[in-house]
Order: structure tokens, then C-alpha cells, then sequence
């Protein structure tokens, strides 16, 4: 088989990507090896199970199993160190191994980067710059968050921008009003969160707008952007006939022809066992953080002994991602009865995320929905009266607030194969990973700031510590960084592999550095870019 | 529109399995939720959509006409022992003040995968406002449209 | 016509509306779901197009009855069964029928400009206004909960406008009358997106099997770009198939008993959607209509047995009286 572009994985790189390329040559071949399942989405009766059933996803085999122990078997392997140890970085749960990627099950919050995030090196002296800046990725955001369909606020100056947000912001919820006025008074700023629930506007859409109905894990109207669903109705939409999916196959490695081009790759079938071989024009591994410096690390050969592009022994380095804090406090009483309604935030503040916090850093503070975490319908199932439930809703309620904060890629931090398959054929990850002490003083600085904020409500924080700390792989990042000097990266700011023609990485792999917010907005921006590259390129 | 609907290989094609009177049965276990808790709102007007949610159980998993038959006899029967409401009581609140006798395994299969799917649907389907709240997990409230209020509680005052 | 004649009289046709609007969703439906993917993908997306809108003017009818105290009825008697006829004096046969150049022709007339369908409808305006005027503020006394809004309209925003007077009344049958079969001449063509011609246009897009551009005479055929039909690619589906047609016991019998008992409920669900009950709509559509088109589909991959033309299955879109107990 020959095909002038080959894309691993499936998720919204490829998506995007895809999308770019055909609107352009509506007749390109275009092949997508995906190791992952096909989930159904937008079902009514999976949708009702999912509400009765606590929102359990429907999706089975998407996540990687937990670290082995003694007596239980696992998959994947963590030499690490930190106070979370033995899970000083996790895998499982956090990113979903599935045709649509990670966005089957993401949250959809959709934040630009901030210009100075694009200048880590020079302004802290720490990890890398980007080998661009804010506004050469400024459109290719515009185009982004009318394709994952974010409502937002367009007069939010937090982020420079262009163009407005395809459908108006959604209104500050009612549990946002005690935090948001908390911190008005400690000059503390906020603003709305932008959010990918696709909203409704003036122009027709065959998509569904989100009609708040407080499931987002499973939405029944498919209103949260899910990269499968779009390639699906992309496809049915148009007539590309040289468009391939395959799923249920891992790419094993990269062929190289010469040390700088690509020739294809080779995949397994997962269900077989068998061994096929591809001939690609070029090839763009979108494959995120884990799979595509694994898989260029597998790509070895007599030019590029210790893997495709790893001459410089930069590929699975520097690995991060964000801890995820939250801190949760209690409200003496609650007699506006605040209740959990909806499922996602609805204010974020980033007054942390600016150029002052950037060396220390920076972090967001995020007013989730279930600050009351109260749902009615456990505590019926628990056996409460009516009285009962309704003195409980009015009374003493536990409150919180989420953070997530910038930690720096340490060399010594990666990701590399481990020799054993996980329960889709995909060679296991070994990650050595030791927690920074410096980031968990910060995290317990943050829980100050968050103590005020609770204390400024008239709510009660005894701790510092959050009651959840986790350096969960959501937002990992930087194992294939970007560089302008092929001594300091994997690949350069057109995202090709330094030293190679036609060999590509765009995946959240490429981030020199990750700022506070979420990768996804970026990551799609970044795709739509190198869409027009390879368009230009020809 | 062409997505096939998710439905268990073994489940029957036929979306309504079971005999009238089971249907009845679960019916009135749903609406006991409304007595039991002192809700306000009609039960009439979920009637077609709970009907839905039973066929769709069913549909994704064949295990569920079973919960079903055998929540309907386990009721059929506790009602015999004593009254209805002392088997719903039972079922919802673990009270057994005249000593019913029930097989205590499938007492709790019946409240895992009949009585407590009940409750989390009702209160989806809009019984949650009971309790104070214009939006809830599960209740399809409403978009945020243009120049249009929200269909949830906003917060006010702020800057 | 004394008041209280003209005023039954307005709720009858109001209720025959949504009668007209509804009986040309199933044969919309059945032709997107014969042509295979994706040869055809251009000419289903309009028709779905089409079928969408029909949903709206069905709803926009249900709107100004229900603001005028009136209530939709759905059930047995007045659903369409196939081969459907309009109106006595548009006695052409509608069919439950394949994706082919006849039946796109059947579709152009179902829309046709210039009909007894316009005159319908703008007979149901002259009545909002006479009885508007003569006691004014007593006609739209309906109860406004029963208004359904841009909610539960998907294709674009303001379009689906809740109903509270003659204006409102009158801004909502505008869009029907002029989308739909009511459409008096069309003005030249000037640039505008498809998915805002009247339907008879777009169905002549696919049965020219060429796009409309700016410019072009409406009374003619249009001159643009081609777009690619195929009519081999297309499931042989059994044209309106009764349930009789299944044999007792056969795969294709159960399939047809498991739409149409969705059916029915979708049908009720709506109708309670329709009288009260809004948030019912969600139901009826995400899990009645999505979720029987997978059914829909698959009789129509399934042949009928020793059939000597080799035609599949179709759904009868027939009321159950089983699935109305519930």
C-alpha cells in the first residue's frame, strides 16, 4: 500500500489535520493507523446508563490499567519519586487510547496560551522558547475554536485575539458568586471560562448545540467537540475517496528510506498478528505525548541508531504535565441551596498565570461546577428523607476549587518502551519521573492563596494540602520539543523531525513548555498550521 | 443519523419483552419515589420516557429483563406478606418493621439495578427541582441562546 | 361564518397542517436512508436538509395552535399511510420509496410553488386576523408553556419563534409559507446559501443534477455547477411495503415490528411534546428518530426472501397498538 500521507493516530490532530489537507486536494490519499476501538457516541440508551450509572464511561478499553502490584497485574512501569509515590505520575484515566483520541472523554476547557509562555528560556532562564511567537499561532487559534465550537467571552482582553469566539460565553453559574466575590475583594481577577460546548448562532450547523444537560462525559447531543464524531460526519459530508481509518492496529515503526526520509512504516494488525508495511510520501505522527516519542525511539536503523531523530538524545525527555490540585474546604451554611447543575466551569481565574508567576509557576484557579458537591439522587439512594436531604443541601457543604499549575521539563524525566504489550498490542511505557520539591512548595503556596479565598467566603480551610494532588498524564507534554537549534529538541517550528524531509510530530510532544492552561486548543491551532504548511509544501 | 443504536447481541430485537403486568409493576415502583419522598411534581409526564428507559435497559443489556421480572414478583410477593408500601419501604429505605421475608442477595440485586436507577432517573427527568435547583446531571435544560436567559441559577452582583 | 365556527374552523386546519407537514417526513426519510453512502452524499444532505426544516414547520404549526388554546392530536387516525395523497385536488400518490429521479420529481410537487397548499395556509392567516379583530387580546389566550423555542431547533438560530400574538402568529406561518410547499414565484435568484432556498429549488438541484447560481430564472432549470447523482446507487428497497408483505416469524417482520413499535412511541412522544410537555421532544428525536433509522437501515440491506426482484426491506412507518400500552 502507498499513500501520500500517513497520520498515526486518530485523535484531533488528525482530524483537524485531515480536514486541511483534503479541502485543499479533495482527492490525496490519506491513511490513519489507529491502535484504539471506535466508541459509540451519541447514543440515547448508553447516555441514560450513563446517568444512572454515576457517569461511568461507556467506553470500555480506552485507558491504560494502573502501575502492576504485588497481586494485581497492570500495565506500563513508573520508576519514581515524589510524595505521591509510588504515583508520582500516572497513566491510567488519564489520557484514552481510542478513534478520537483523548477528546472522547476530554472537558473541553479551551485556553490560548499567553504570549510570554511562547518565552519561558528568555524570561526565566528556564527550559525552552518556542521557535515562534503568540501571533504567528494567533489565526490558526481563530480557526481552532470555531472548529471545536468554543463558547467563550470575545471581550475577554486576558488573551489577545482577532476574531470573536463562534458562540457567546456561558453566564457565571450561581455557585461561582461567593468564590467570584471572594475574590473581588482580594483584588483577585476572573473571567469566563472558554469552553468547546458548541453553542447556536446565526450560521446552520448539523451539529447539535449543548443543551446543559449536565452529562459532558457522555453528551447525548455530541454538543462537546469529540474528534471521532467529526472525522465521521467529515467523511459522510464529502466524497474523498483516497481517505482510510484503520483501527485496531499499532504502528510498530518508522521505515526510513535514508537517514532524512521517511519511507512509511510498518503496523500490526492487533486481531492477526500481522506485520504490514506502508509506503507513505510523508509521515506525521500525531500519536501524543507517549506514543510518538515511543514510537520514533522503536524506529531504529543503521542511520539512526537509537531511533529516528533521537541523535541528540532529546526524544521521551523532559517530560510533564500538570498537577492537578484540589482544595477542598466547607461552608458553615448554605441556605441559597447551591447546587451542582452543571457539569462543567464556568469561571477561571488566571490572575497567577502571568509573567511575574511564570518562574515560580504560573497556575489557574477554577471554580468547578460540584463546589456543592451534592447530588440528590445518592443521597435518596443512601436512605435520606426528604428532610433529611433538604437539611443537608442548606447546611454545612463541602466546598473546593481546582488548580493546575506549570512545572519544567527536567532531562532526566521520560518516557521510553517497556517490553511488554498492553491490552490493545501497544508496547507498555516505562516513565522515570521524579516530582520537583520546588513545585510541591508551590503547590502548597497555592493552597495559601486558596485559604484566603475560602477564608474570604467565610468558609473553613484547615489545611494547606490539597485534598487531591495528582500528576496524572492529562496535560503531559515536551517529549518531542520543539527547537530551532536540533541540539535542544526533536523537532523545528514547522514540526519536522531535525534532520529529516518528510517526517512530522504534532502532538502536545512538540510543547517546549506548557504554561497553566489546557493543551488542546494549542494542539489543534498547531495542526491547522501544519495543514497549510504541507499544503504550500505541496 | 446513520449511527447504529448500541444494543447487547443477546438482547431481545423486540423492545417490549416482558408482560404488561411488569411494566405496571416497575411503574408504580417509579412512582412510589414521588410518595416516599414527598415529591410535588407529576409522574404522569415521565411516563413515556420511563417506558423508554426500560426498553433501552433491556436493550443494552438482556440482564435487565430479569432485574425487571424479578423486582415485579419480589413486589408481587412482599405486597402479599404486608401492604405495597411496606414492600417500598423495604426496597428504598432498607425498613422492615413486620419482618418481611425476602432473599436478601436479590433485595439488593432489585435496589442496585431497579430501585436506585429509578431514583436517579426521576430525579433527571425533573424531580430534582424538588430539592431546589433549575438544572441537575441527567436534565436536558436548555441552550444557552442568544439574548436569552440561561436555564440554570446565575450569580448576580458581580463585577 | 359565525365566531365560534371560524374558530373551529382555524383549529381544524391547524391541525390538518401539522397533519400535511408530517406526512412528507417518512417518505424524506426513506429516500435519504436508500442511497448508499457516499454517492449520493450531496443530494441526501439536501433532502435531510428538507426533512429538518419540515420538523420545524411542524413545530412552528404546533407553536401558533397551542398559542390560540388548541391541541394537537397524534395517533392512529391521523397519521399518514403510504401511498399518501395531500390535498383531494393534489391527487398525485406519495410514496415510501427510493432514492430515484421519480420520486425526487414526487418531492418537487410536494413543494411546488404556487399550489392549494399556499392558499391553505394564508386561508389559516386571514383567519388569525378576522378573528383577531374582531375580539382582540381573546384569540392567543393559549397557555405560553406549551411554546416551543430555538431549544429544540438545531439547524440555525431564530427560526423556531415561540408564538404570543397575531404578529408572532403571523412571522412564524411566514417562514412555512415561505420554505416550504406554500412558496408563491420565486424573485431571480441572488447569492444566498442553499440550506435558505424553498425546498422546490433544492429538490430541483438534484433532479437537474446541477446547483442554482445568482442570476438564474426560478422558472427555469438551473445553470450551475454539476452535482454528481447516482440513482444505481441506491438500496432496492420495496416500495410502500405493508406489514403484510413480512413473512410471520421472518427477520424482516421483527425488524419492522421493533421500527414501528419505536415509531409509535416516537409519535406519542411527540405528541406529548407538542401539549405541554416540551422537554419530551429530546426523547422523541434522540432516541425515537435517531434510534430507529439504525433499524431502518437494516431491513433495507436485508432482502426480502425469494423476492423475484431482488428488493429489501422498508419500514411501514404503521401505528402499533401493542406499544400504546405501556
Amino acid at each position: 500500500m502507498k499513500v501520500d500521507t500517513l497520520i498515526i493516530g486518530s485523535g484531533v490532530v488528525a482530524t483537524a489535520l485531515t480536514k486541511r489537507l483534503l479541502e485543499h486536494t479533495p482527492q490525496m490519499s490519506i491513511l490513519i493507523l489507529e491502535a484504539g476501538h471506535r466508541n459509540k457516541t451519541k447514543d440515547f440508551g448508553l447516555w441514560e446508563a450513563f446517568q444512572v450509572n454515576s457517569n461511568n464511561y461507556p467506553f470500555p478499553q480506552i485507558f491504560d490499567l494502573p502501575y502492576p502490584e504485588r497481586d494485581q497485574p497492570g500495565e506500563n512501569r513508573l520508576i519514581g519519586e515524589g510524595s505521591q509515590s509510588p504515583t508520582a505520575f500516572t497513566l491510567d484515566g488519564g489520557r484514552a487510547m481510542a478513534y478520537g483520541g483523548s477528546t472522547t472523554i476530554w472537558g473541553g476547557w479551551t485556553f490560548r496560551r499567553k504570549p510570554e509562555d511562547f518565552f519561558l528560556k528568555t524570561l526565566t532562564g528556564k527550559g525552552l522558547d518556542w521557535p515562534f511567537d503568540y501571533d504567528t499561532l494567533e489565526p490558526y487559534y481563530c480557526q481552532a475554536e470555531d472548529y471545536l465550537a468554543v463558547s467563550g467571552d470575545s471581550k475577554d482582553t486576558t488573551v489577545p485575539r482577532t476574531a470573536p469566539y463562534p458562540f457567546h460565553e456561558f453566564p457565571y453559574s450561581y455557585v461561582d458568586q461567593p468564590v467570584a466575590k471572594a475574590m473581588e475583594k482580594l483584588g483577585i481577577s476572573y473571567g469566563h471560562m472558554p469552553i468547546a460546548r458548541r453553542g447556536v448562532s446565526k450560521i446552520p450547523s448539523t451539529h447539535a448545540p449543548c443543551q446543559l444537560t449536565g452529562t459532558c462525559g457522555y453528551c447525548p447531543f455530541g454538543a462537546r467537540f469529540v474528534a471521532s464524531d467529526y472525522m465521521d460526519d467529515f467523511r459522510r459530508m464529502n466524497d474523498f475517496p483516497n481517505l482510510t481509518i484503520k483501527l485496531g492496529v499499532v504502528a510498530m515503526t518508522i521505515r526510513m528510506a535514508t537517514k532524512r526520509r521517511a519511507a512509511g512504516a510498518t503496523y500490526r494488525e492487533t486481531a492477526t498478528g500481522e506485520l504490514v508495511t506502508v509506503d507513505a510520501d510523508r509521515v506525521i505522527v500525531a500519536a501524543g505525548t507517549f506514543e510518538s516519542p515511543k514510537l520514533l525511539l522503536r524506529s531504529t536503523s543503521k542511520e539512526w541508531p537509537t531511533g529516528v531523530g533521537n541523535d541528540t538524545d532529546n526524544v521521551g525527555r523532559y517530560l510533564i504535565t500538570h498537577p492537578y490540585m484540589i482544595y477542598a474546604g466547607s461552608l458553615p451554611k448554605n441556605p441559597d441551596k447551591l447546587q451542582w447543575e452543571l457539569d462543567f466551569p464556568t469561571m477561571v481565574s488566571r490572575y497567577f498565570d502571568t509573567p511575574e508567576e511564570q518562574a515560580k509557576g504560573k497556575y489557574i484557579l477554577v471554580n468547578a461546577p460540584n463546589i456543592v458537591a451534592t447530588s440528590v439522587a445518592q443521597m435518596m439512594q443512601a436512605g435520606m428523607t426528604n428532610a433529611q436531604i433538604n437539611s443537608s443541601i442548606a447546611g454545612t457543604v463541602p466546598i473546593s476549587l481546582h488548580s493546575q499549575v506549570e512545572i519544567f521539563g527536567e532531562f532526566e524525566n521520560r518516557v521510553t518502551n517497556y517490553h511488554k504489550l498492553n491490552h490493545l498490542g501497544m508496547p507498555e511505557a516505562t516513565i522515570h519521573f521524579k516530582q520537583d520539591q520546588a513545585a510541591l512548595d508551590r503547590i502548597q503556596e497555592i493552597g495559601k492563596v486558596v485559604k484566603g479565598i475560602f477564608h474570604e467566603m467565610g468558609g473553613a480551610y484547615e489545611d494547606e494540602n490539597p485534598s487531591v494532588n495528582s500528576w496524572r498524564c492529562d496535560h503531559a507534554a515536551s517529549t518531542c520539543r520543539m527547537s530551532k537549534d536540533p541540539k535542544d529538541g526533536v523537532v523545528d517550528g514547522d514540526l519536522r523531525v531535525h534532520g529529516t524531509d518528510n517526517l512530522y510530530v504534532c502532538s502536545n510532544a512538540v510543547y517546549p513548555n506548557i504554561g497553566a492552561i489546557n493543551p488542546t486548543d494549542t494542539v489543534t491551532a498547531l495542526a491547522f498550521r501544519l495543514g497549510d504548511h504541507l499544503n504550500a509544501a505541496g | 443519523m446513520y449511527e447504529s443504536k448500541a444494543r447487547h447481541p443477546l438482547s431481545p430485537a423486540t423492545p417490549d419483552p416482558l408482560p404488561h403486568a411488569v411494566y405496571e409493576a416497575m411503574w408504580d415502583l417509579f412512582v412510589a419515589i414521588g410518595t416516599l419522598w414527598l415529591l410535588t411534581d407529576d409522574p404522569g409526564q415521565y411516563r413515556l420516557r420511563f417506558r423508554t428507559f426500560l426498553e433501552n435497559r433491556i436493550g443494552l443489556n438482556p440482564l435487565y429483563a430479569g432485574y425487571y421480572l424479578a423486582a415485579a414478583v419480589m413486589l408481587a410477593d412482599l405486597t402479599k406478606q404486608a401492604d405495597a408500601n411496606a414492600a417500598y419501604l423495604l426496597i428504598f429505605f432498607n425498613q422492615n418493621p413486620q419482618n418481611l421475608r425476602v432473599n436478601p442477595e436479590l433485595l439488593q440485586a432489585v435496589q442496585q439495578n431497579v430501585a436506585f436507577e429509578f431514583i436517579a432517573r426521576r430525579m433527571a427527568l425533573g424531580s430534582f427541582a424538588n430539592f431546589g435547583a433549575t438544572a441537575y446531571q441527567g436534565y436536558m435544560a436548555g441552550a444557552n441562546l442568544p439574548d436569552q436567559p440561561v436555564p440554570y441559577r446565575t450569580a448576580e452582583g458581580l463585577k | 361564518m359565525a365566531h365560534e365556527d371560524k374558530r373551529a374552523t382555524l383549529l381544524a386546519r391547524l391541525q390538518t397542517a401539522i397533519e400535511l407537514e408530517w406526512s412528507t417526513i417518512p417518505p424524506y426519510m426513506v429516500a435519504i436512508l436508500s442511497t448508499k453512502l457516499t454517492a449520493n452524499h450531496e443530494a441526501a444532505n439536501l433532502i435531510r436538509g428538507v426533512m429538518m426544516e419540515e420538523m420545524l414547520h411542524m413545530a412552528l404549526v404546533a407553536n401558533v395552535l397551542n398559542a390560540v388554546g388548541g391541541t394537537v392530536h397524534i395517533g392512529r387516525d391521523n397519521i399518514p399511510s403510504y401511498p399518501h395523497s395531500l390535498f383531494k385536488d393534489r391527487d398525485f400518490p406519495i410514496n415510501l420509496a427510493p432514492f430515484s429521479a421519480e420520486n425526487v420529481a414526487t418531492f418537487m410537487k410536494i413543494e411546488e410553488p404556487r399550489t392549494s397548499v399556499g392558499v391553505f395556509y394564508r386561508s389559516i392567516v386571514t383567519l388569525l386576523e378576522e378573528l383577531e379583530a374582531a375580539a382582540a387580546g381573546k384569540l392567543f389566550t393559549g397557555d405560553p408553556a406549551r411554546q416551543l423555542y430555538d431549544d429544540y431547533y438545531w439547524g440555525a438560530g431564530n427560526q423556531l419563534i415561540p408564538v404570543k400574538d397575531l404578529d408572532s402568529a403571523k412571522k412564524a406561518l411566514d417562514i412555512v409559507i415561505s420554505k416550504g410547499e406554500g412558496a408563491g414565484d420565486h424573485p431571480p435568484f441572488t447569492p444566498e446559501a442553499p440550506l435558505q432556498m424553498a425546498h422546490y429549488y433544492r429538490f430541483a438541484e438534484i433532479y437537474y443534477q446541477r446547483r442554482y447560481v445568482p442570476g438564474d430564472d426560478p422558472a427555469k432549470p438551473p445553470t450551475g455547477p454539476a452535482l454528481p447523482v447516482d440513482y444505481s446507487a441506491v438500496y432496492p428497497i420495496k416500495v410502500n411495503p405493508k406489514a403484510a408483505d413480512y413473512a410471520p416469524g421472518s427477520k424482516l417482520a421483527e425488524l419492522n415490528d421493533a421500527f414501528n413499535s419505536r415509531y409509535t412511541m416516537m409519535l406519542r412522544q411527540l405528541e406529548q411534546a407538542l401539549t405541554g410537555m416540551p422537554k419530551v421532544l429530546y426523547t422523541a428525536i434522540m432516541n425515537g428518530m435517531h434510534g430507529s433509522t439504525s433499524t431502518a437501515l437494516e431491513m433495507m440491506t436485508t432482502p426480502i426472501p425469494n423476492d423475484p426482484e431482488g428488493r429489501t426491506g422498508c419500514p411501514t412507518f404503521d401505528w402499533l397498538d401493542k406499544a400504546v400500552r405501556t
